[in-house]
């Protein structure tokens, strides 16, 4: 299986309504900078590669990066990893992480997933399926299903998160996969929720086989 | 539409080709089974090794039979298997019956065989059962084509088992029981008649109340869920899925598909269709009796109890299943304060705990009362064997109370004992579920939540 551009990844996903935090890829240093110094904020620089699944583990991943030194040390670091096709910028964001996903079955076809992202996916295993495509009242249900669920609704002073919009979102992911029958795997995992704002913060896309 | 099934499940006459007296074979197992539906149908014995079974002749070849055949039960090896479907065909037999091992179920070397046979009928457009498998069995009609040990009792379960040797068991297990059963179908390797159409077959059957399911795996599964859609919402489908830590078939990429494991995938697809997923055998029979025997309710649970520990028990588990316990109306309170036969220490509270010492009086008005409260719609009445728990009076006016109120479930709670399992049976026959456990109870009660 092979990764698709991350590009083609944003495009998807767009064309689908399912809302990315803002990102641009680059694969000129200069450009990549002038950028970021224009933001005035501090971003996320991540590697961009066909072989790389898990971004964090391949020491592909600067968070916070402000000031130029700190820049350029990432871009040398991102620019040696192998078969690497650009750098991801990315503004940085905060709130409960989840996870969404989807993936072929052999029996059933597209399904998804939806579960409390970051590192407690693979901890807790606290995640709910449904075979795509799925309407609202589905999505909810999912939603409403994981042991977490109280984690959503504005625990401990925390803002909820806007369970329509997840929803919704749950369900385009559905129509994603269900339309898209190159796709085997979907990870969009973390989604930062943040009350009303719901962003993939991380995306990536696997189909069988992949030119570059 | 035309049933194409009606030679396979209501044959006229059946062949048996492999048949034999031979003790302890299969195909004696076979000829004993059909054997005790002989006032029902024909029979014919095919197996040239052999000139008379049960005084009849034994005839050489399927071909040899001087009648028409509507259904052929083949047992005999695998590698004579396809030659005999070859002749069925021939014959233009109405439906097959592979019971022979020996195809796809020990891999490669069987594929071939399979497709032969599948092939075969599928161009003669003859539906084919199996192979390696049971057979089917129908009480109601005597109908027996399997090799198992003995015909378990008709009544309103559809049984559809991927395993045959399962089926045996829960065959015996039956013996013990008080339910009984519209079909018992082993389909094996599934190889021609799906599930899919065995459960199109239990939703038209209208002995049966109920389907359930025994499943290892499924080839199609959007098909699986499309009539499983259609059926639920008026016969409850229950499936007891093996297999649940097995792993997904190939190494997966993202962690999506690496939680997504088969068993996560089937127990969405049940959710989605609206299937009862069933965790164990035990499950499986506890809720299909239920849902065969009692009507479909909406939430709003009683709890009548002679022992206050069990009649908690009984609540942590409604909890857990997430069942309303209904609050008593001062309507029903005022009437259990003025009927007679109460102690003044009772407290009026669901569960309602009617104290060790409660005569049948006491749990026959306990129950009309509680039974006219509008939003009380399931009723779980539990007894403790006291001195005084007269146990077969207190089930005649559970029957009574259950004839009364049609539309409210009455569930019995009894730990069978020498003393109380008659008092059971005579309660299960007349459809009302008894459970040793409360917590069994519980569970059954909830799945029959609409």
């Amino acid at each position: 299986m092979k990764q698709i551009p991350f590009v083609q990844t944003m495009q998807l996903l767009e064309r689908h309504d399912i809302p990315m935090v803002p990102s641009s890829v680059f694969v000129d240093q200069k450009e990549a900078w002038n950028f970021i110094s224009k933001l005035k904020q501090p971003v996320a620089m991540k590697i961009d590669a066909a072989e790389v699944w898990h971004r964090t583990e391949a020491e592909g991943v600067f968070l916070n990066v402000s000031r130029k030194q700190e820049f350029e040390q990432a871009w040398q670091r991102l620019s040696s990893i192998s078969e690497h096709r650009g750098v991801i910028v990315q503004e940085m964001r905060s709130g409960i992480e989840l996870a969404l996903g989807a993936k072929r079955d052999a029996q059933f076809g597209p399904v998804v997933m939806f579960g409390l992202g970051g590192i407690l996916i693979e901890l807790m295993q606290d995640v709910s399926f449904r075979v795509a495509p799925i309407d609202l009242a589905e999505a909810r249900r999912m939603i409403s299903e994981i042991k977490g669920y109280r984690l959503l609704t504005g625990f401990r002073g925390r803002p909820a998160v806007d369970q329509d919009k997840l929803a919704e979102i749950l369900v385009n992911l559905g129509y994603l996969a269900a339309e898209n029958s190159e796709i085997e795997e979907i990870d969009l995992n973390p989604v930062m929720a943040n009350g009303q704002r719901i962003e993939a913060v991380d995306a990536k896309i696997w189909v069988l086989d992949y030119e570059e | 539409m035309k049933n194409k099934f009606a030679a396979l499940t209501n044959p006229k006459t059946v062949a048996l080709i492999g048949a034999t007296e031979r003790p302890g074979s299969v195909g004696a197992g076979l000829v004993e089974n059909l054997w005790s539906g002989r006032e029902k149908r024909r029979l014919f014995w095919v197996n040239p090794n052999i000139d008379q079974i049960k005084g009849a002749t034994s005839y050489p070849s399927i071909l040899k039979v001087p009648q028409s055949v509507d259904l052929a039960v083949i047992a005999v090896p695998a590698e004579v298997v396809p030659v005999v479907v070859n002749e069925c065909c021939q014959k233009k037999v109405g439906a097959m019956i592979v019971v022979s091992a020996g195809f796809a179920e020990i891999g490669a070397a069987g594929q071939p065989r399979q497709d032969e046979i599948v092939g075969l009928a599928r161009r003669a457009e003859i539906p084919l059962l199996g192979p390696n498998c049971l057979g089917l069995l129908r009480p109601q009609i005597e109908l027996n084509a399997s090799f198992a040990p003995f015909t378990p009792p008709a009544g309103g379960i559809a049984f559809i088992s991927q395993s045959g040797a399962l089926m045996n068991s829960v065959i015996d297990r039956s013996g013990l029981e008080n339910y009984g059963f519209s079909s018992l179908i082993s389909y094996g390797n599934g190889a021609d008649i799906s599930l899919v159409d065995l459960l199109w077959l239990a939703d038209r059957d209208q002995q049966s109340k109920v389907i359930a399911v025994y499943l290892e795996g499924l080839d199609h599964g959007r098909e699986f869920m499309e009539v499983a859609r259609e059926i639920t919402p008026h016969k409850p489908i229950i499936i007891l899925k093996a297999g649940r830590t097995e792993l997904g078939q190939r190494a997966a990429a993202s962690h999506t598909a690496s939680l997504a494991g088969a068993d996560q995938v089937y127990r969405a697809a049940f959710k989605q269709s609206g299937v009862l997923s069933a965790g164990t055998l035990e499950e499986l029979f506890d809720w299909a009796k239920a849902l065969c025997w009692l009507p479909r309710v909406k939430d709003g649970v009683a709890i009548l109890t002679n022992g206050g520990g069990i009649g908690v028990l009984a609540t942590d588990e409604a909890s857990d299943q997430g069942l309303t316990l209904s609050n008593l109306t001062e309507a029903t309170a005022a009437r259990l304060k003025e009927s007679d036969c109460f102690p003044r220490e009772m407290v009026f509270n669901n569960p309602l705990d009617i104290i060790g010492d409660a005569d049948t009086e006491r749990y026959r008005s306990a129950m009309e009362i509680l039974l006219n409260q509008k939003d009380i719609n399931t009723l779980v009445v539990i007894q403790t064997k006291q001195t005084m728990t007269d146990i077969q009076a207190n089930m005649e006016a559970i029957v009574d109370m259950a004839k009364k109120h049609p539309a409210k479930a009455l569930i019995s709670v009894c730990l069978p004992g020498r003393l109380s399992q008659p008092a059971i049976n005579w309660l299960e026959s007349h459809h009302i579920p008894n459970y040793s456990d409360p917590a069994r109870a519980l569970k059954a009660a909830r799945r029959l939540i609409y």
